[in-house]
């Protein structure tokens, strides 16, 4: 009996030391990202003397706006375990759209019409996935190719030029002496940021994706929470789709081929996980800064942008890793 | 018949799982060519003592010999070698695959790394043949009935020359037709010599195709003997044996002699009809009424549960409320706001969120009630969970992560969750499964507690026992139907079990 006893103590003492380590262990998987973070600007300001520069920062937040406003929008999406491949198609369907009618009715028209695009869009995907029961990777998929298409039939495939200068506001305009792009990725940022950690709807939305059937079963109205977020990640889609047109002063359809990518790896790279329930807006600011560092950094090396492809690639299947190995030893 | 040799003999087979006897000095003969019955309730030790012979569990002490052979303990594989093949009730039939494929799935003929279709074809009809079945090879395995596919699984299983087939329950998914056919091939092997070991609920086809049978009682061989001269009845009275009250019913009712439902009938269901199963469900509930339902795994009483709190497929039929005619809830918010809640079976994969705190586990039913202008307030969230939780006395921190909780503890805070909304119904779903004795007897507490304050609960468990010791009332469910009503000295776990196993054959 006594043995037993003091057998079970070794056991528990033993527990504890080791959920010491696991705890160390869970931070660091938690918040490396950080670390890398600051480890890249450490190196980047090392082997390119320009890097802290306010002007290139400044240039890299205006680079960032795009990536950092549509992978705002598909965290809200990941967080509930879904996946939105359609950001891309309409993106650049948004761009067409908008870029068409500035000159034509206005300015306040073509940006209330191209974020209706993108709310519209958002509906369709959220439908397809939570009523129709379509998995979010096949319905985004082909819904992205849909708004490919109909950027390109809408078009005929030429780009619509805008002629109103007024328009380049969005995307070349300066507050002062911050891009205007910028001020709306901050806001953005903080909007979306603080109604995913601090409200009843952000917590709701951690819930889903953390277990959905738990979820359900707790009352909560999954399919419309799923649905919301692919109607903010449309709307985020669409309002880079805008800026983009802004900035160049024109609207394309073949714009939006390889982004969805860079946007996914923003998200995954900053630790939002893919299998949902986890992850946090601040975390895809980090991520996406990293990939728009990177290029940054290879770009004033003159490295070849094909040099860059690789890398990316190579990070964000370390990202991916470190996601399931931390899960999977957190779980333990 | 062949003449009756021993084929498997086991002597003082004992399985113990730390203090608990799953298996307590079994002492068993099945002869050759016999189809032997292993008969009693859930948790009555058959699915261990199949274990051991199937190989995937060791035993504590005593013996195996297969044909004078001493068995392999604890290796699945040696127990192949040995011949004997078990077919479980999940089926490990590839749908995509032809029947073809899924009998040879997994062989290898020689050294040959290509397959000959020709000799694989030859091997399939003889197979068929002595199964006296008709499948077409080339079919696909999803285009087939479940028991064809049961039928091909076993083809695989003699495909390795089995000498003895352990089927678990292998009727419970099949609809009537699809019985008769299983029933045949089985006696179709019969014949050809192989024996067979059956585990079933279903007295009339254990009647029909077993010479011999075995009726285990908490890991205790009652009675073992050849099927001659035995009737439906006297099994199931076996199966019996006599009945001591347990501790649980004795204790509860010294504590709370005043747990009495009211006269007001706070539910009331009329005709209702789900799943395509459930069929002409009808109760009513009182005011701090505990109603047990009791019946085997898969009879219905979760669908009960589900399709009250929203959960049903394809309903019908009539539910009030205090007098007033509500939808059937299409959603659990709908059940929620109409007073009813589920604390569901699985706590893990449905009940909580296995990585949120606990105080975020038991506000998720209502998040409102913890925000302010939809901003979420964790201090609000924690000092409600507090209060909710205080009565359940969870030994643990209101911010621990629920995934590091005991079972008991989890139960505690999945209800205090659901209690939290004040529901008027508060169904619970197997509350003490995987849970310390100890706590089991808090769980049961606690839901008279609830009732004496007005609360009317349904209760679901596989253990039999806690449902006679908690209920103020009982229903046993067989078969998606209700087939008889316990009160007051009735309600007794001999009287539940034989509802289950006799009401259901007297309707047809």
């Amino acid at each position: 009996m006594m043995n037993k006893l003091s057998e079970e103590q070794n056991l528990t003492s033993s527990r504890n030391r080791s959920l010491n380590f696991v705890n160390i262990k869970n931070f660091g998987f938690r918040y490396g990202v950080i670390f890398a973070f600051v480890v890249l600007i450490i190196i980047s300001s090392i082997v390119y003397n320009g890097f802290l520069n306010p002007t290139n920062i400044l240039n890299m937040l205006s680079q960032l706006a795009i990536i950092g406003i549509m992978a705002a929008g598909m965290t809200y999406v990941m967080i509930t375990g879904g996946l939105d491949m359609s950001i891309g198609g309409l993106y650049a369907a948004t761009a067409v759209v908008a870029a068409s009618l500035v000159d034509s009715t206005s300015i306040f028209v073509a940006v209330l019409v191209g974020l209706s695009v993108g709310l519209i869009a958002g509906l369709l995907n959220g439908v397809l996935i939570t009523y129709l029961k379509v998995p979010p990777f096949v319905a985004t998929l082909g819904t992205g190719s849909i708004f490919t298409g109909f950027a390109l039939v809408y078009s005929k495939a030429q780009p619509f030029f805008v002629k109103d200068p007024a328009y380049k506001f969005f995307g070349s305009h300066y507050i002062g002496p911050i891009p205007v792009s910028v001020i709306i990725l901050a806001v953005i940022f903080i909007t979306l940021g603080t109604i995913l950690s601090y409200t009843l709807y952000g917590k709701a939305l951690y819930a889903v994706g953390g277990n959905n059937e738990a979820s359900r079963l707790a009352g909560l109205k999954t399919n419309r929470l799923i649905i919301s977020t692919y109607i903010i990640c449309g709307l985020c889609a669409s309002m880079s789709g805008i800026i983009l047109s802004s900035r160049l002063a024109q609207g394309q359809a073949n714009i939006g081929e390889s982004i969805v990518l860079d946007v996914i790896a923003a998200v995954v790279i900053g630790g939002t996980s893919l299998s949902g329930g986890q992850g946090a807006i601040w975390r895809t600011f980090i991520g996406g800064s990293i990939l728009i560092m990177i290029s940054n950094v290879f770009d004033s090396l003159s490295i070849s942008t094909y040099w860059q492809s690789i890398f990316k690639g190579a990070i964000i299947i370390v990202a991916v890793m470190i996601d399931f190995y931390g899960r999977s030893k957190i779980q333990k | 018949m062949t003449k009756a040799t021993p084929i498997i003999n086991i002597t003082n087979l004992t399985k113990k799982y730390g203090e608990f006897f799953a298996n307590q000095s079994i002492n068993i003969t099945i002869s050759k060519g016999h189809c032997h019955a292993f008969i009693g309730q859930n948790g009555s030790g058959k699915s261990t003592l199949i274990g051991m012979l199937s190989g995937r569990i060791k035993p504590t002490e005593g013996n195996i010999f297969i044909d004078q052979n001493e068995l392999h303990y604890g290796d699945p594989h040696s127990s192949r070698e040995a011949g004997i093949a078990t077919i479980f009730q999940e089926l490990t039939i590839i749908p995509n695959m032809t029947a073809l494929d899924n009998v040879f799935l997994g062989f290898k003929e020689g050294k040959s790394i290509l397959v000959n279709r020709k000799k694989r074809l030859e091997r399939f009809y003889e197979l068929s043949k002595l199964l006296n079945t008709r499948i077409s090879p080339n079919s696909y395995a999803i285009d087939l009935s479940v028991a064809d596919q049961q039928i091909l699984e076993i083809m695989r299983c003699l495909n390795l020359d089995s000498k003895i087939l352990i089927l678990d329950e292998p009727t419970s998914s099949l609809a009537q037709n699809e019985r008769e056919a299983l029933l045949e091939a089985l006696m179709e092997l019969k014949k050809r010599g192989i024996t067979i070991l059956y585990v079933s609920h279903h007295l009339d086809e254990i009647m029909k195709i077993c010479d011999s049978f075995t009726v285990l009682k908490n890991g205790v061989v009652t009675e073992h003997s050849s099927i001659e001269g035995w009737t439906k009845q006297k099994i199931v009275h076996a199966m019996l044996g006599e009945e001591i009250d347990s501790d649980f019913k004795e204790i509860l009712m010294q504590e709370y002699p005043h747990q009495i439902p009211s006269e007001e009938i706070i539910l009331e269901v009329e005709n209702l009809e789900s799943f395509h199963f459930l069929k002409n469900i009808s109760f009513t509930l009182k005011r701090g009424e505990i109603l047990g339902l009791g019946g085997l795994v898969g009879s219905g009483r979760s669908a009960i549960a589900n399709t009250l709190y929203g959960l049903g497929e394809n309903c019908r039929g009539t539910l009030k409320i205090q007098g007033q005619c509500i939808k059937i809830p299409s959603t659990p918010r709908q059940a929620i706001d109409n007073g009813i809640v589920l604390a569901p079976e699985d706590r893990k994969k449905t009940g909580l969120h296995l990585g949120f705190e606990v105080h975020e586990n038991i506000n998720l039913i209502d998040l409102k009630r913890i925000g302010s202008y939809g901003f979420l307030s964790t201090k609000k969230s924690k000092k409600l969970a507090q209060q909710y939780i205080q009565e359940f006395k969870l030994t643990r921190p209101i911010n621990s992560i629920v995934k590091n909780l005991s079972g008991g503890n989890q139960q505690k805070v999945l209800l205090s969750k659901v209690t939290s909304v004040h529901p008027k119904v508060l169904i619970v779903d197997e509350p003490t499964r995987g849970i310390d004795v100890g706590v089991k007897l808090d769980v049961l507490r606690k839901l008279k507690e609830l009732a004496m304050q007005g609360m009317s609960i349904i209760i679901i468990s596989s253990e039999l026992e806690e449902v006679v010791a908690v209920s103020n009332r009982v229903l046993v469910i067989s078969k998606g139907e209700i087939v008889s009503e316990l009160k007051g000295k009735d309600i007794r776990v001999n009287k539940i079990v034989e509802a289950t196993f006799l009401e259901g054959s007297h309707q047809t």
